[in-house]
């Protein structure tokens, strides 16, 4: 296919991935929140943080909005100068997939079309103002169907891939990302019950932002952070979790690999996923849980920066090595 | 009046205009007898039905994003491109004449064409005033002795037709470099199928939907003799362009890539694709960019959208380029009063379908005339479209006419001068009720080793009441049009 397609199929499923993220924290932390009294600065603006927006927003709203709960959520989901706020990612998403409207199926474009138009609307700031959660539930389930579509509409071909191993790779930086910030805001003694009891909720709180408090609790009754922090990086049947992510990264570019012509140089998701399957949690926590994230945060960013330079960018170098096709 | 109380009921109280075709009424009372059955068919319907399909319609429309970006809205917001419920029905009689008239027209002008870029005969024998072709920004002298594979200039034409206050079809003007608009063809065809399939059905009406199929085949077989499996693309601006969502839409339906100008590039004189499989040979570019911007090494040297090289490949056989370059003499409005000539000249027949007479602001003796009958004429500019850059002399106040005479004094061969014929229209909903609007009526030509018409084409119509101007820039929007089998 056309790189520079490719490279949108890429990007696509970055963005519906990131709004998927965004609007389940969103609805996730508001009720949360309400069942206990963390102090208002761990309220809202960690996901700031997440987001790596702390600088920007300090820089336009000042450091004492940085309790501003009302404003950060609008900056979070309505602030066009925000790169990474809902609506701005929802028409990156939207505009992607209209300059590939050639290669996805018309249904999917509908889909993706249908949640643009409908955010853009009165109705959908009338539904934030009155009820946020069924706000952030339609987008939500707006993006159920848009995935609905992408699995049962497409060949697995080549654009499928690249969708997927964009959505993959954003998937294991969001859960990388979310559990660095808040695994750097709790602290881990237990002096009362009360304090025990936050700490689980707490726990509880970061899996249902992945959907995977439901899953945990098939295995484990215990929440505290060595477990949670286990299963978010290890768990590999769990669909949010990074190994998971890693290894269907892995899997859709290994398929690429062998359908383009692009070289065997490019192995470094192997190398990261190899580095997490050798390890456990115990070393993790022992070399810090902070260090280990950050790590495969910079990881991810380097692995897309060499999927652009192999996949989306090829030199002409290659019209010596075209497969044996009709030159 | 029997008639016209029960069957009539979505109609009802329609009044055609005095001294105008209309496309459905013969008279206030009767449907074209040729259409009449259809007509029935369709006005038995509620107004409540009507209103909606029409919802219907504008629902899918948008929602699919079959839109177009106007740009002198500073947002460059999406539009619709409105859609009226109501189709333009032409017989199949009626349509056979058409039909042999635009593939005459179209082949007079493909060998004009060629004519002009290799011997010039036809101002040799002084048919055409040569000073026409020379001074037409049409006319590329740098591709002079060149003809493409095929001698095919003209692979894909949009004529506009206008149906005149006598019932005959005359050609209004040709677009031979990039028309647009099939894509609403086939849009606007879906959508009425699904509301209306039974009348549909019943009604017989010839097909459009192999219209992308019949295009690639007729592209692919220019480079057929050369190469076994002959590859087609489109090539487009990107997608800021107004027309992205056709371009889109093509390239889908006829099973080709859409790229653009970056994913192309030229090795050797030949033109190759930017893949993740690596270097892909390209032989055929329906190319939708205009001429000026297709290659900075040729034309504009400050075009981000083409390809380098691209005339080279072109020139040296490599690919072809649907349309041509070059094209613009041939559609030219300086030149369309002589297409008749042509007809002639060329082909030893007589015009099919009849044109518009035209006179020429150059021309001392035509200038005379229109200057003293403004009001009575259409004034437009040589090089225009879209609409713009026109004045209809009947409905102009004084002082745009004042306006328009010191422009054509300033620069008289910048303008050619029509007598304004009065379209006809077609019954049209505006929101509360049905009136007659003008439209007009844009049929695709498309050849290859072969021609073939598309059966109907574009309608457009001039919605706001009382305007003859049908583009969707400024007030238009369009029906479907039901050629009957």
């Amino acid at each position: 296919m056309i790189s520079r397609s490719a490279e949108h199929c890429f990007w696509l499923c970055r963005h519906l991935e990131r709004i998927n993220h965004i609007a389940r924290f969103m609805s996730v932390n508001s009720s949360y929140i309400l069942d206990t009294n963390l102090d208002i600065r761990d309220q809202w603006f960690p996901f700031i943080i997440v987001l790596g927006e702390e600088k920007r927003f300090l820089k336009v709203h000042g450091d004492l909005n940085s309790v501003n709960n009302e404003l950060i959520q609008n900056y979070i989901t309505w602030d066009k100068n925000n790169p990474v706020s809902i609506i701005h990612t929802v028409r990156s998403a939207r505009e992607n997939a209209r300059i590939i409207r050639d290669i996805i199926s018309s249904d999917l474009w509908e889909a993706i079309n249908t949640l643009w138009l409908w955010l853009i609307s009165n109705r959908s700031y009338n539904l934030y103002v009155k009820d946020q959660m069924a706000f952030y539930r339609i987008i939500l389930s707006n993006i159920s169907t848009i995935y609905g579509i992408l699995y049962s509409s497409m060949s697995e071909d080549e654009a499928y891939h690249f969708m997927k191993l964009g959505m993959m790779l954003e998937r294991a930086n969001q859960t990388a990302r979310i559990v660095d910030v808040k695994s750097h805001r709790i602290s881990f003694y237990e002096i009362s019950r009360r304090e025990n009891v936050i700490e689980t909720l707490y726990w509880l709180n970061l899996l249902k932002i992945f959907s995977a408090h439901e899953a945990f609790l098939k295995k484990s009754t215990t929440f505290n952070r060595k477990l949670v922090a286990q299963f978010l990086i290890f768990e590999n049947n769990y669909p949010h979790t990074i190994a998971y992510c890693l290894d269907n990264a892995c899997e859709s570019l290994q398929k690429l690999k062998e359908i383009t012509c692009v070289t065997n140089e490019l192995n470094n998701v192997e190398v990261l996923l190899n580095q997490i399957s050798e390890s456990n949690i115990e070393t993790i926590l022992k070399q810090g849980l902070n260090t280990f994230l950050t790590s495969v945060i910079n990881g991810i960013a380097r692995i897309c920066e060499d999927i652009e330079s192999k996949f989306f960018d090829p030199e002409l170098l290659f019209i010596t090595q075209s497969k044996g096709h009709r030159l | 009046m029997g008639i016209f109380a029960q069957s009539q009921q979505l109609l009802h109280g329609y009044h055609p205009l005095q001294g105008v075709y209309d496309e459905v009424f013969a008279d206030t009372e009767h449907f074209h007898p040729n259409i009449e059955s259809v007509c029935k068919m369709l006005t038995r319907m509620s107004h409540n039905k009507f209103k909606n399909c029409q919802k219907i319609a504008n629902t899918n429309f948008r929602r699919s994003g079959v839109t177009f970006t106007v740009y002198s809205d500073s947002e460059g917001t999406e539009k619709i491109f409105p859609f009226d419920l109501i189709p333009r029905i032409i017989h199949n009689q009626d349509w056979q004449k058409i039909d042999l008239g635009l593939k005459q027209r179209i082949n007079a002008l493909n060998m004009f064409l060629q004519d002009i870029y290799t011997d010039q005969r036809i101002l040799k024998e002084k048919l055409i005033p040569e000073i026409l072709v020379k001074k037409s920004p049409g006319y590329l002298s740098c591709l002079q002795g060149f003809v493409p594979n095929n001698g095919v200039f003209i692979n894909i034409a949009g004529v506009d037709l206008v149906h005149d206050q006598n019932g005959e079809y005359l050609v209004l003007e040709d677009n031979l470099r990039t028309p647009s608009g099939v894509s609403y063809v086939l849009e606007n065809r879906f959508i009425m199928k699904r509301l209306f399939p039974d009348i549909y059905s019943k009604a017989h009406v010839k097909p459009v939907d192999e219209y992308p199929i019949q295009l690639k085949n007729q592209l692919a077989s220019l480079m057929i003799d050369k190469v076994d499996d002959p590859r087609v693309v489109v090539l487009t601006p990107g997608s800021y362009n107004s027309a992205y969502f056709e371009h889109c839409f093509l390239a889908k339906c006829m099973g080709c890539e859409l790229v653009k100008g970056q994913d192309l590039f030229v090795n050797n004189d030949k033109v190759y694709l930017k893949t993740t499989q690596g270097p892909q040979r390209v032989d055929v570019i329906y190319r939708r960019i205009d001429d000026d911007f297709l290659d900075p090494d040729f034309f504009r040297k400050d075009s981000m959208l083409g390809v380098r090289g691209l005339m080279k490949a072109y020139l040296s056989g490599h690919v072809i380029l649907a349309n041509a370059t070059g094209n613009g003499i041939a559609d030219d409005k300086a030149i369309y009063p002589y297409v008749p000539k042509m007809i002639n000249f060329y082909l030893n027949e007589e015009p099919i379908i009849k044109q518009i007479k035209t006179y020429h602001c150059a021309d001392k003796q035509d200038l005379a005339y229109i200057l003293s009958n403004m009001e009575n004429l259409v004034i437009k500019e040589s090089s225009g479209s879209g609409g713009y850059g026109m004045l209809v002399g009947s409905m102009a106040t004084k002082e745009e006419i004042s306006r328009f005479k010191a422009l054509i004094q300033q620069c008289p061969e910048k303008y050619i001068a029509q007598p304004i014929i009065e379209l006809s229209t077609c019954p049209t909903f505006d929101g509360t009720r049905f009136g007659p609007r003008r439209v007009d009526l844009r049929p695709f030509i498309v050849s290859g080793k072969q021609q073939w018409v598309l059966p109907g084409g574009l309608t457009r119509v001039a919605l706001n009441e009382g305007s003859y101007i049908v583009n969707s820039s400024q007030g238009g929007g369009s029906k479907d049009t039901w050629v009957l089998d």
